[in-house]
């Protein structure tokens, strides 16, 4: 009987659900047959279930809601405003009972005002159309929102967990396995079905993680309902447009996400809709509309609460600030509108001159932001006075992989998560610039001076004597601060699970988690915002703004237009324009091909023409461009260094023959020359090439895997090691067989060229020659995209 | 809960786990230090997929814990969804109790009190019955609370 119960009370649940919504939308439009199917369907369910229990007001309630709405489904009555609402409170106290059946408590009290409400001049008469709801429901699972049926089943999230760490246990296995093999040495016998393993595993992997995934439905089904009654409330009238419903998300993540939504949604309908009165003298339509959209970009998922009412109030938002002392006069009069708008964030900032109870003041924005970066997410707005308010909610896809850094220090290895890592530069580069002033280490990286911490400081470690600790990583935090932290060593990046750690390690705020290595070790991630908090280098820097600059482009600066003020290779200090850079990019060197007649670099698997560069210039390991595009095509430019964004305010007086430079100009005092876009692009621009969809497939070799890979990957193409699907180039080494599904074939040969035989330099190349290797490549990537 | 205790010996005194609570007594492989925690926390160490937090029990108690380790096996517990191996100075047995556990008169010693659960008979003699909650939160955060 408990299970039994416990089923009728979950099914009873997501039922209530899911006709919230049907209920909101069938009142807006009342011919709606299909909806009101659906909500029927629900209070006949609800009324056949309580006659195998023993609940005789629950279905004595359900009973009645069910013969109102028998009568709207016969015409003999109207679905007005009175009606809906009563049936929403019926919904509302069937809710409530369910909740007191739960704890196993008696249902008391009595329904006889919802009941008298319901049979409000209707007739007595009962006849009630049968379907097959109760066998309907309990095959499906679930009504979404649309009605329509979608086949699951209802799993206990304990077995769910049991599963994902039996999983995360094979994949241990499998590494030590693998580890095991490569030191016995090639078996092919045994090589072939481990190939196998590896790969079947990957793909229970990665079915294992959608399983934790749930569609961000779930979460947008409550929203038509809590519009409608605050609305209402409000005396607003208010359309919700609700889109991406199907993007998925980890089911944490989505109770993470609820009450900042909901919040965001009061603010945006108490404080930004307007009334209907002031909306119509402002020339807009009477009702509001307040569109919640779910996108997936990459890694992360992008929500936004967009509304059309009066748009966030500049001037009061200042003065507000200027008030609780978060920033001086003379700061805010520096600021872009885009800036003073994110001071909604900052803690103590409520523009509500009245409270209401709608918005109420206990819970602020800025408990909205803190909830989201503590889950590694951030929130922007946007606005329009007059038009339109916009919150952008990033979250990361989930919880528990992250993609992470590997580093060591104090003889330790940590995780950083990959989402603050803004570059990673080697101690012995000149341009770092390491200074200590009093007890702080500073770097300088991109001309700015930034806080250095020791990790193994930071961590009370005690440092390494032979390790140098002097790879510094740059971190750059969601709410854009910069500061950079040194270790001993880099070891690899990739995705980590990240577990939650116990109370009395998270007592240190430095920790945030906790992963396993290949090798089944377990290693600490660290929380970065608050060590940086914790040392109080959470600072903004130049970097940020630099980085706001490029989002923002010329409309924030007053109508002046920006420029990016660099040096380039050629020692000369330029200048361009700021809408013309999409990006700051930094490449191995590697991934720049020399051999055509232009130079081209490979950037994200894109293959670009490259400017900026002599065909013999030396360069570091690692080369920074400018990306510029002109909206369809674009271009590389490399720049020694990146000096700062400045607005192009000087004379622009007359260039001095070279065709790539559009005029001469002063910035802070100094010459620059500013480069011609339009010429720029009128002789290189193109428009950007997948290079992925070039496969190679190399040997299955550790040399391989370590040595070959990186550099296929520079040459743009995607390395393989299956055998079995075909690819564009095969990379073979000496006699081997090449695939037979294999496009274009190198070989490679472990002889070097002076003691190689001269048939044998002719038909292969010394696997040592990066040059000709590379040159090899390129070749047949040409012949291909012919 | 059963009537069946996991005997260990912490200190070289006699204590008992309720077995309900013990999930599983496992040998501690590799242990990946934690830095900043409190001196009791030895570390993290993997069980399969699976990451203990390993607490050297003489400490998360308050004794003095100069002599070495004698077994490197722990008894895994799980408190508020986390998992921890108590590392103590030997796993014995399993026993069955004698009774309910109970007090004794002038209590069992300052540091003892905190941890105790109270006196449980057993065919072996008397042992002191831990309460793991209290064992797990260590003697730091009775100095806050004092």
């Amino acid at each position: 009987m408990d299970d039994l119960l416990a089923d009728f009370i979950e099914e009873t649940r997501e039922l209530l659900e899911a006709s919230e919504s049907e209920v909101i939308a069938w009142e807006a439009n009342p011919g709606d047959r299909a909806r009101l199917d659906a909500i029927f369907r629900f209070v006949h369910t609800v009324k056949g279930n309580c006659g195998f229990f023993d609940f005789p007001r629950l279905e004595k309630l359900s009973h009645a809601a069910e013969d109102a709405l028998s009568d709207v489904r016969k015409g003999l009555r109207e679905a007005d405003a009175a009606l809906v609402t009563t049936i929403l409170k019926v919904i509302d106290r069937i809710a409530e009972m369910v909740t007191v059946i739960e704890a196993g408590e008696e249902l008391s009290g009595d329904d006889s005002d919802l009941i008298a409400a319901l049979s409000e001049n209707s007739g007595d008469d009962i006849a009630v159309t049968v379907e097959t709801p109760a066998s309907e429901s309990t095959a499906s699972g679930e009504i979404t929102a649309s009605g329509a049926a979608q086949r699951s089943i209802r799993l206990p999230v304990e077995l769910l967990d049991r599963v994902m760490s039996g999983v995360s246990d094979m994949v241990l296995a499998r590494n030590d396995l693998g580890h095991r093999l490569r030191e016995a040495g090639n078996q092919p016998t045994i090589d072939g079905p481990f190939e196998r393993l590896t790969s079947i595993l990957t793909d229970v992997r990665d079915a294992v993680t959608r399983m934790r995934m749930q569609r961000i439905e779930h979460l947008f089904t409550a929203f038509p309902r809590l519009v409608r009654d605050l609305s209402s409330e409000l005396g607003k009238q208010v359309m919700i447009d609700l889109e991406g419903g199907d993007v998925e998300l980890d089911r944490e993540m989505i109770e993470m996400i609820r009450d900042p939504m909901i919040h965001i949604i009061r603010n945006a309908i108490d404080h930004g809709i307007e009334p209907p009165a002031e909306r119509l003298k402002s020339g807009k339509r009477e009702i509001a509309i307040l569109a919640i959209t779910a996108r997936q970009s990459g890694n992360r998922i992008s929500i936004s609460v967009s509304d059309d009412g009066r748009g966030l109030n500049q001037q009061k938002i200042g003065q507000k600030a200027v008030s609780h002392g978060i920033v001086t006069e003379a700061q805010l009069a520096e600021m872009s509108r885009k800036e003073v708008l994110q001071l909604v964030f900052a803690p103590g900032l409520s523009t509500a001159d009245q409270v209401s109870s709608i918005s109420g003041r206990g819970v602020g924005l800025d408990v909205v932001q803190a909830n989201l970066e503590k889950v590694g997410g951030s929130i922007r707005v946007t606005s329009e006075p007059g038009k339109n308010t916009e919150f952008t909610l990033q979250i990361p896809l989930t919880l528990s992989i992250i993609a992470g850094l590997t580093v060591e220090a104090g003889g330790q290895r940590f995780a950083i998560p990959q989402t603050y890592v803004e570059e990673i530069v080697h101690g012995d580069t000149a341009d770092l610039d390491k200074t200590q002033v009093g007890d702080a280490s500073l770097v300088t990286f991109r001309g700015e001076r930034t806080p250095c911490l020791s990790l193994a400081q930071v961590l009370q470690l005690e440092p390494d004597d032979h390790a140098a600790n002097d790879v510094i990583v740059f971190l750059k935090l969601p709410r854009g601060g910069l500061f950079a932290i040194a270790v001993d060593a880099i070891h690899n990046h990739g995705d980590l699970v990240v577990k939650p750690l116990a109370p009395v390690v998270m007592r240190s705020e430095v920790f945030a988690g906790s992963t396993l290595l290949d090798n089944g070790q377990p290693i600490l991630m660290l929380d970065i915002p608050n060590i940086a908090a914790q040392h109080g280098v959470a600072k903004d820097t130049g970097l940020a703004q630099l980085h706001d600059a490029i989002e923002s482009r010329t409309d924030e600066s007053g109508g002046i237009p920006m420029a990016m003020v660099f040096e380039g290779f050629d020692q000369r200090r330029r200048a361009v324009r700021l809408e013309l850079v999409r990006r700051i990019e930094t490449v191995p060197a590697i991934a720049v091909d020399r051999s055509g007649p232009s130079l081209k670099a490979v950037v994200d698997g894109e293959i670009l023409p490259l400017f900026g560069l002599e065909r013999e210039q030396e360069t570091g390991e690692q080369l920074r461009m400018l990306r510029l595009s002109d909206g369809s095509s674009e271009l590389l430019y490399a720049v020694a260094a990146i000096e700062d964004a400045a607005k192009l305010d000087g004379e622009l007086t007359s260039a001095d023959g070279d065709p790539f430079v559009e005029a001469m100009t002063l910035i802070n005092g100094a010459t620059v020359a500013l480069v011609d876009g339009h010429a720029l692009f009128a002789s290189f621009g193109a428009i950007p090439r997948r290079a992925t969809s070039m496969t190679c497939h190399l040997p299955d070799s550790e040399w391989a895997r370590t040595i070959l890979a990186p550099l296929v990957k520079a040459a743009g193409y995607v390395p393989k090691h299956d055998i079995a699907t075909p690819s564009d180039v095969a990379i073979v080494l000496d006699q081997a067989e090449p695939p037979s599904a294999a496009g274009e074939i190198i070989r490679l040969r472990s002889v070097p060229d002076d003691i190689a035989t001269s048939e044998e330099t002719d038909a292969s190349i010394y696997r040592y020659d990066r040059e000709a290797v590379l040159r090899a490549l390129r070749e047949a990537g040409k012949g291909e995209a012919a | 809960m059963s009537d069946l205790l996991v005997l260990a010996k912490i200190g070289g005194r006699n204590c008992a786990f309720a077995a309900d609570d013990v999930q599983s007594v496992v040998d501690i492989g590799a242990i990946t230090p934690i830095p900043r925690s409190p001196d009791y926390v030895i570390g993290l160490s993997a069980l399969r997929s699976q990451t203990l937090t390993v607490l050297d029990c003489r400490k998360a108690i308050g004794l003095s814990a100069d002599q070495k380790m004698t077994d490197a096996r722990a008894a895994v517990v799980r408190v508020d969804g986390h998992t921890y191996a108590l590392l103590v100075d030997a796993i014995d047995d399993v026993a069955t109790v004698r009774g309910e556990p109970g007090e004794i008169p002038g209590g069992f010693g300052e540091e003892w009190n905190r941890v105790a659960r109270g006196m449980a008979e057993t065919d072996r003699g008397p042992v002191l019955l831990v309460d793991i909650a209290a064992l797990i939160a260590g003697p730091a955060q009775d100095e806050v609370a004092a």
